[in-house]
């Protein structure tokens, strides 16, 4: 399937469905200045270090790795909230990445973001009407009695009464506050959501509620989410493919089941041997595999592989050459010397 | 010959590793160097700022001259004497030179024509040192007990009490508070001298027969108190605070559960990182004294800086006014610097590069 | 997936439902509410405030004097003493007579009628001279703060630069300057300068000389302040849904950050008043006949032995002031950052 600019399909696509979100290389450096007077860039930090990925229409894509991965800034780089070094975001067969002013602000609202911390993602001094209308009022989609009235809808919608339309953040529950943020990110009718790490900020009694809550919108109203998270057994729960992130770059990308119960890519063998098994069996044979030391500087990322530094059955040819992304089996990429 | 030169290089370069390591490293040193530098084209923009400012102003320091109306080729016979007829640029560029070569110029009044200017300020400035160390001293000897005690009785009566008079300190301004202690103690009571300064000009550290003789002390009383209790006010505020924030660490309720006694708990780990935020009073501090002194000197009549700065506003001593302001400037500048070196030095988490 | 209930709604007891939203301003309001010092200074600003505003209507009700009514032969006037009015010279004295409840000045004005005026000098300073530090702070920080970069830099640049004025002696000189021109013909724009400052008894130059130098401090707050806020993710979540910088910046910053920049200022406010009760107090402050406390402080001084009230009067009315504004000042702190309550 050709996306919107003509050029062909990813490989390993499956044609039958629809793409709706395809990155390409895509990079985010952020720079590194010195100087009292005159700042210079004396290096960068590799936040995010070329990126191929797709999300299927309707799907929910997982981004799991250690903090400081990556995916945070992956999920913000692909709604320009960061602008891309280098790379493209083809969305809806439009290349974002090119946009400007009111052509970018049209496209936003088809995507939107869930932020981790509920309690610093909601401006204190707005009342939640203002909060959830605010995207109503920028894109002019609604006002006055009509916009309070979607906005009762929104409410009613994420499950909170819309008695609270008038009432402040700070009134509310960690689990209240995200079900905010989710009204507003719905409010105008995005087909995409960007989830960063929505639920571990919440006391682990309330996440269940809210992943519950995503899942329901998704099936009633076609949503796709990209899911970024670290806690890998409700990554498993709720996605559909997962993609494991290591310094800036995705290592491993497969279907849920086939990565839990098929890790290729040490690294991926690494953090999934970490994941508790509820099965006492099972359990008592699992054996963690520790990695040794830390994780490099993405101001300085290893030459070769990323992961040679702290890989347990790295080769020679680590330590020299970046492993190629491919496909290894059908709709299973992983980057791995070993592999190839 | 040559060894012995050696030896004396080797122990100047310890010594010159000693003095970058003591002040944070290399990186530490460059950045000094840096700020003292950036502070050039600050001092030269104040100082044309106050040239060119002063001299905008009708009249001359020469007015005097002539005995029923001005004579006008005297007047213009001095200003010729000190450059005073030449084109503004030329006569701050004159100036400039004669400053790199740390001259200030000679005093332009009636009473001091002629006397180099840094001549008055080395006469003058030690007893405004003298009243802006001793309130300093006063300041922190009365604000840091008193904002312990406050923070050690939080929401007590005694709490409240303090609190209340550092408020009432900060408030009664010196121009108010001066007066008034005159009222009372040197009027009413005749217990203290009315103004001027108990040590001789000129002077930076009197005396031990001087520094504790009554006539030193007695003059010193009033205008010390005046100047000291505004600071005294401030860090007494700023220690309770500190302290009730450290007092709620973890480490605190730490050494508590240990079964330490509540005053070693409090003296020993409490007091000591409180007192970190408060060292760093000295940047506003040192602004307070150089204004405060002014203040002071004029309401008790001390013979210092700022008395003679107001002074020389009417007589029009240019070099006078201009080479206070510098001096001023520069103090304030090195004082930033200071500040910002103290930081990194409390606070390992600052760097700078 | 396991099947399961789909996700409840959260439920809540009527109780809940119906309570009154409460805002942060209404939280911060309420909390000033129980602080009495400040609410007592709260109060106290407010009766200066309107005295400083119907002091003329006050002279026109008969219960004051004008600032500069002379009465003759009455020089320094003790306390609680009656004169008769001989204002208009007819040598015969009028039956209405004065009382000079605080005392008179050497030149038989009426203290308590010169203080109550004075207000308007003090309050004047206090307040536009912290509205301009204010604006041209907030405004500095803000703008500082929030492009960042190089701009950011340059603009930092320029406000170490001004920290290293020595305050006083600039003030000083820049006072002697602008008095200089308030003599002069200068003509042009200037002249309308001068005839405005003229015109309000000296003090507009003394609110230029007062906010050029005193706005720095809040450009470093407010930037400090905006620095903390831009990458909250509000802030964020603002740009995805696509709203501007101005958006951004006037409905999801400046709310948040203005609180300390207010309370900051009230308790600059004090700051203003000693300055320009100081610059008049050695002559180059307010222009004399305008009462200024810190000029009849001033003169007040030389007759300090026998004629304390001279001092005392003006000298408690600025002292109160101040008091006022830094306990009101304090309380608002408190009210705004519950972390500073100490509880």
């Amino acid at each position: 399937m050709a996306d919107g600019n003509g050029r062909p399909a990813m490989a390993g696509q499956d044609m039958g469905r629809e793409v709706l979100l395809e990155v390409r290389g895509l990079k985010k450096y952020f720079p590194i200045n010195a100087g009292i007077l005159f700042q210079r860039e004396v290096g960068a930090i590799k936040a995010v270090d070329g990126l191929d990925f797709f999300i299927y229409k309707g799907e929910t894509l997982g981004l799991v790795g250690e903090s400081g991965c990556g995916k945070s800034t992956t999920g913000r780089t692909i709604l320009q909230l960061y602008r891309p070094t280098a790379g493209s975001v083809i969305f809806e067969g439009v290349e974002l990445t090119t946009l400007k002013g009111s052509e970018l602000r049209h496209m936003r609202r088809r995507m939107q973001m869930i932020f981790q911390d509920p309690y610093a993602s909601l401006n204190p001094r707005m009342t939640v009407g203002r909060i959830i209308g605010e995207p109503l009022e920028v894109h002019k989609v609604a006002r006055g009695k009509e916009l309070i009235k979607r906005v009762q809808e929104l409410l009613e919608l994420v499950g909170l009464n819309s008695y609270f339309i008038n009432r402040y953040p700070h009134e509310f529950s960690g689990g209240q506050r995200q079900r905010i943020g989710v009204a507003r990110a719905l409010a105008l009718n995005p087909s995409f959501i960007v989830a960063d790490e929505p639920i571990s900020a919440l006391d682990v009694s309330i996440q269940a509620q809210v992943v519950n809550l995503l899942q329901d919108l998704q099936k009633d109203l076609g949503l796709t989410y990209l899911f970024i998270a670290h806690d890998l057994s409700m990554v498993r729960h709720i996605c559909d493919r997962v993609a494991v992130m290591y310094l800036g770059k995705i290592v491993e990308l497969a279907e849920s089941e086939e990565l839990y119960t098929n890790p290729l890519q040490p690294y991926t063998q690494a953090l999934l041997s970490a994941v508790p098994v509820p099965d006492p069996v099972v359990e008592k044979k699992r054996q963690r595999i520790i990695l040794k030391g830390d994780v490099p500087s993405p101001a300085n990322p290893p030459k070769g592989c990323n992961f040679c530094t702290r890989c347990p059955v790295a080769m020679d040819i680590c330590f020299e050459t970046e492993p190629p992304f491919v496909e290894v089996s059908p709709g299973h990429w992983a980057a791995c010397h070993r592999l190839i | 010959m040559s060894g012995f030169l050696e030896a004396v290089k080797g122990v100047a370069l310890r010594i010159a590793d000693a003095i970058v390591r003591a002040l944070g490293g290399t990186s530490m040193v460059k950045y000094i160097i840096r700020r003292v530098l950036a502070g050039i084209p600050v001092l030269l923009a104040i100082t044309f700022a106050a040239f060119a400012l002063i001299r905008a102003v009708p009249g001359g320091p020469f007015d005097f001259v002539g005995t029923k109306q001005r004579d006008e080729r005297a007047v213009a016979a001095l200003e010729q004497q000190f450059g005073l007829d030449k084109p503004l640029l030329i006569q701050f560029f004159n100036y400039v030179v004669n400053l790199l070569r740390g001259n200030f110029g000679p005093s332009l009044s009636r009473t001091n024509l002629g006397t180099p200017v840094s001549e008055i300020i080395a006469m003058k400035l030690p007893i405004s040192m003298q009243v802006g160390i001793m309130a300093v001293m006063l300041g922190f000897g009365l604000g840091i007990p008193l904002g312990v005690l406050a923070a050690v009785y939080h929401n007590s009566l005694i709490d409240y009490t303090a609190t209340f008079f550092a408020v009432l300190g900060r408030s009664i301004p010196s121009i108010v508070l001066g007066p008034v202690l005159i009222l009372i103690f040197a009027v009413k009571l005749q217990w203290l001298p009315v103004a001027f300064w108990g040590s001789e000009p000129g002077v930076w550290i009197p005396p031990l027969n001087v520094l504790f003789s009554w006539r030193y002390i007695s003059h010193a009383i009033m205008p010390v108190f005046t100047l000291g209790t505004g600071m005294s006010a401030g860090i007494a505020r700023l220690t309770r605070a500190s302290l009730l924030q450290v007092m709620r660490d973890d480490y605190i309720r730490t050494a508590r559960a240990k079964g330490l006694p509540e005053r070693t708990v409090i003296y020993l780990h409490a007091l000591k990182n409180a007192l970190i935020p408060v060292a760093t009073i000295v940047g506003p501090l040192l602004a307070a004294v150089l204004t405060g002194t002014f203040v002071i000197e004029l309401i008790f009549a001390i013979p210092g800086l700022g008395d003679t700065f107001v002074k020389s506003v009417s007589e029009r001593d240019y070099n006078l006014l201009v080479g206070v302001t510098i001096l001023y400037s520069a103090f304030l500048i090195l004082g930033n610097i200071l500040v910002d070196i103290m930081y990194t030095w409390l606070d390992p988490r600052i760097r700078y590069d | 997936m396991a099947t399961r209930e789909r996700a409840k709604p959260v439920t809540l007891d009527e109780e809940e439902l119906l309570r009154k939203p409460r805002s942060p301003m209404g939280d911060a309001w309420r909390q000033l509410q129980k602080n009495k010092a400040a609410m007592i200074s709260l109060a106290f600003i407010i009766v200066l405030i309107v005295m400083a505003l119907t002091a003329d209507l006050m002279h026109q009700a008969g219960w004051i004097d004008d600032y500069n009514t002379q009465h003759r032969g009455v020089g320094y006037a003790e306390p609680l003493t009656c004169a008769n009015d001989d204002k208009d010279e007819d040598g015969v004295p009028d039956p209405v007579q004065f009382c000079f409840v605080f005392g008179a000045d050497e030149l038989g004005r009426d203290l308590l009628s010169r203080t109550i005026y004075g207000t308007r000098v003090s309050l004047a300073v206090g307040f536009i001279g912290s509205g301009v530090s204010l604006l041209i702070g907030t405004v500095y920080g803000v703008i500082s703060g929030y492009y960042g970069g190089r701009i950011d830099n340059l603009m930092m640049r320029f406000v170490d630069f001004l920290y290293g004025i020595p305050f006083l002696p600039l003030i000083i000189l820049m006072q002697v300057y602008f008095k200089s021109l308030s003599n002069a013909e200068v003509g042009g724009l200037a002249q309308v300068l001068v005839d405005i400052d003229n015109s309000m008894g000296g003090m507009f130059f003394l609110f230029v000389a007062l906010g050029a130098l005193s706005w720095i401090g809040m450009a470093r707050l407010a930037r400090g302040q905006v620095l903390s806020y831009k990458e909250k993710e509000f802030v964020e979540a603002a740009r995805a849904v696509g709203a501007g910088d101005l958006r951004i910046i006037f409905i999801h910053l400046l709310p948040n950050v203005i609180g300390p920049l207010i309370v900051s200022e009230t308790l600059a406010i004090p700051g203003y008043i000693f300055s320009e009760a100081f610059l008049s107090f050695i002559g180059l402050g307010v222009n004399p006949p305008t009462p200024s406390w810190g000029a009849m402080i001033n003169a007040g001084r030389e007759g300090i032995r026998s004629k304390p009230y001279l001092v005392l009067v003006p000298g408690t009315a600025l002292a109160l002031t101040t008091l006022a504004f830094n306990f009101l000042g304090d309380g608002l702190r408190d009210a705004f950052d519950p972390r500073l309550r100490g509880e």
